[in-house]
């Protein structure tokens, strides 16, 4: 389906030259304009069959008028398709919307100053919609035409490196959990790591305070063999990020590095540090119940499970979770729909 | 499954003297070795055994024995369920039913508790005779979020014990762990020191989820870098299966949410008609890792027990 969209886009350009404008194109439009001004006016119901269920068809008719529109219009006309997509349940449909939201995005005049910004923030707010979903393959497109046309976002590379991460867990899992015994399956991982690694490096060189590319290629230097720099990238991770989520996790990753080197009480003066950080933390709980039942402590090990449901807090995320499961980008979606409805 | 002379290979164990029904301390940290035995025939316990029907050998070493049927022994019965996302509507209902139908068959003397998880590990109700506040907990369960399975287990084996009691811990989860920090590996190592024996009841995830996401079929905090624990390996399987194999437990693969209150009963039912079977390493005991084997010396029958146990040194 998804590669019917691209054609469907690349057709589009040329039927777009050919359109003509009967009277039943321009009812149609006009029909678009007001689901674009009610969503302006936060009035939009995403499951008006209007946009919901545009044809393919209908949207050729659509596209050479609405080109002729001024700029906040074919972002808001982008930001609509995107928010149908959103909240579409089917894989057919939210690749058509999302191809919709694309054909809009190349319409907004190159020169405007404004263009590359809401360019940029669509092809990240879709790529984490895909990765929300674990379906890092189909980020990978937008992703690549993402940083095709901005090679120097850090933000896009930050996510482009996610994605293969989560692709390398796969592979990592399948590996150990399944007795790695194929060499070619243990290449396999250290491809799509540093597939990840090169796109986090990048990330860092771009934004230096962009602490999660730090954290990442951290982790993904701890999982293949290269210790001494993953212990480098969280020492620095767990000191400078200004975000307590990214220094409990270099904290957590540590541990990590410390319990596989048997360094057991390093691994839990990590443990600590993580809970004085994350008191309501499940992760470094159950790390540090784990080290003290390796270490013989049997109470040590029943008093972290002890704190563990005495300060749990149910309506919280652990950093953990929120790690492997990337979320939504809605900060970024929020400030789209500031600026189209402004 | 009769175990054959190292077809588990290290696979992780320990029956320790330092825990139990009775236990001296001595300074090699092993006096005795008490294992917990299911022995089956044809899918029955087999029961009026005596220690002169079993062959245990440590290290390939012939052991001598004492044994006692643990029918009567009363039990610490430690459900740890899964409440994540995708046991709402049918299955919630029958996991309830079934968790139920165990509370219900705890003996006077017998104790239990539940742990749930989700992406959560919860204590709903620590150990306890009381069969109404566990019944309550069992209703109370709510299905939503990710499968912290691996970090629930551990969080059971650390509960406090009681000196009087078995503890046996119960597992049931539908589906792959989703959001455990710790590791199989990890797992397996926490196990191994530990001496609850541990039974899991599994609905195979295929079977009851849709469009499983490709991030559910991983646990991401694996590290490639060591070889797989002896014994744990090869995964090809549940590693619910391994794990229950590991602490002499049994493992139950239920196919449709309408049998789960059956095999909760089985599993509690096979928990009950177990033998413990003690005998006395030399002392100084070895240090390090002990392979057990135990069979039958007369007839085939299926047996679990935990695979070995572990002697470290001690301050």
């Amino acid at each position: 389906m998804r590669s019917t969209a691209v054609v469907f886009l690349i057709v589009l350009s040329s039927a777009t030259r050919l359109a003509a404008q009967s009277p039943q194109e321009r009812l149609l439009f006009e029909s678009y304009l007001q689901s674009i001004r009610a969503y302006q006016h936060d009035d939009f119901d995403r499951r008006s069959p209007g946009i919901a269920e545009l044809s393919k068809g209908d949207f050729y008719k659509i596209r050479p008028l609405l080109q002729r529109e001024e700029p906040r219009v074919i972002q808001t006309a982008a930001l609509l398709h995107t928010e149908v997509a959103l909240s579409a349940t089917d894989a057919e449909r939210v690749d058509l919307q999302l191809a919709y939201a694309e054909a809009a995005l190349n319409l907004l005049p190159r020169g405007l100053a404004d263009t590359p910004a809401f360019r940029t923030r669509w092809y990240r707010v879709v790529s984490t919609m895909y990765l929300a979903r674990r379906d890092p393959e189909a980020a990978r497109p937008f992703l690549e035409r993402g940083l095709r046309s901005f090679p120097d976002d850090a933000r896009l590379h930050l996510l482009s490196g996610i994605a293969y991460e989560i692709t390398a867990q796969v592979h990592a899992i399948n590996c150990v959990d399944q007795a790695c015994t194929t060499r070619a399956r243990r290449l396999d991982l250290l491809k799509w790591t540093g597939f990840a690694a090169a796109d986090y490096r990048k990330a860092s060189q771009l934004d230096a305070r962009l602490f999660e590319a730090q954290l990442r290629l951290g982790r993904v230097m701890a999982v293949s063999d290269n210790e001494r720099e993953a212990r480098s990238l969280l020492e620095m991770a767990v000191n400078n990020a200004t975000d307590m989520r990214h220094r409990y996790l270099a904290a957590l990753f540590l541990a990590a590095l410390d319990t596989d080197a048997e360094d057991f009480q390093n691994a839990r003066s990590r443990y600590e540090t993580a809970t004085r950080l994350c008191p309501w933390c499940q992760s470094a709980y159950v790390g540090l119940s784990f080290v003290g039942g390796v270490t013989g402590q049997a109470a040590a090990a029943s008093s972290a499970i002890e704190q563990l449901f005495e300060k749990r807090a149910l309506e919280e995320v652990d950093p953990w979770v929120e790690y492997q499961f990337p979320q939504l980008d809605t900060e970024t979606l929020d400030g789209m729909r500031a600026q189209v409805r402004r | 499954m009769t175990r054959a002379p190292g077809a588990l290979v290290a696979a992780l164990a320990c029956a320790a003297a330092s825990g139990g029904l009775a236990q001296t301390t001595f300074k090699s940290g092993i006096e005795a070795v008490r294992l917990d035995v299911s022995v089956m025939r044809e899918g029955r316990p087999l029961r009026g055994l005596t220690a002169d029907d079993f062959i245990v050998t440590d290290n390939d070493v012939p052991q001598r024995l004492e044994s006692m049927a643990l029918d009567t022994a009363p039990l610490n019965v430690i459900m740890a369920l899964d409440n994540s996302g995708s046991m709402t509507g049918e299955k919630l209902a029958h996991l309830i039913d079934a968790a139920t139908a165990v509370v219900n068959d705890l003996r006077g003397t017998d104790q239990g508790a539940l742990i749930t998880f989700s992406e959560h590990v919860e204590r709903r109700v620590p150990l306890t005779g009381d069969r109404d506040r566990l019944a309550r907990g069992v209703r109370a369960l709510r299905a939503s979020g990710g499968t912290a399975l691996r970090d629930a287990i551990l969080a059971a084996l650390a509960l406090e014990e009681d000196e009087d009691h078995r503890t046996v811990l119960l597992v049931f989860s539908d589906g792959q762990d989703t959001a455990s920090w710790l590791t199989e590996r990890n797992l397996l190592e926490a196990v191994r020191r530990a001496r609850p024996t541990i039974h899991a009841i599994e609905i195979p995830e295929e079977r009851i989820r849709s469009t499983p996401p490709p991030m559910l079929t991983t646990s991401p905090n694996a590290d490639p870098r060591k070889p797989p624990v002896p014994g744990s390996t090869p995964l090809a399987g549940s590693f619910l299966e391994v794990l229950t194999r590991a602490a002499g437990g049994r493992y139950w693969r239920a196919t449709k949410p309408e049998q789960l209150q059956a095999v909760f009963r089985a599993a509690l039912d096979e928990m009950r008609t177990r033998y413990e079977l003690t005998f006395y390493p030399p002392v100084p005991n070895r240090q390090g890792w002990h392979r057990v084997d135990v069979r039958l010396k007369r007839g085939a029958a299926t047996i679990a027990a935990r695979p070995g146990y572990l002697v470290e040194s001690r301050p």
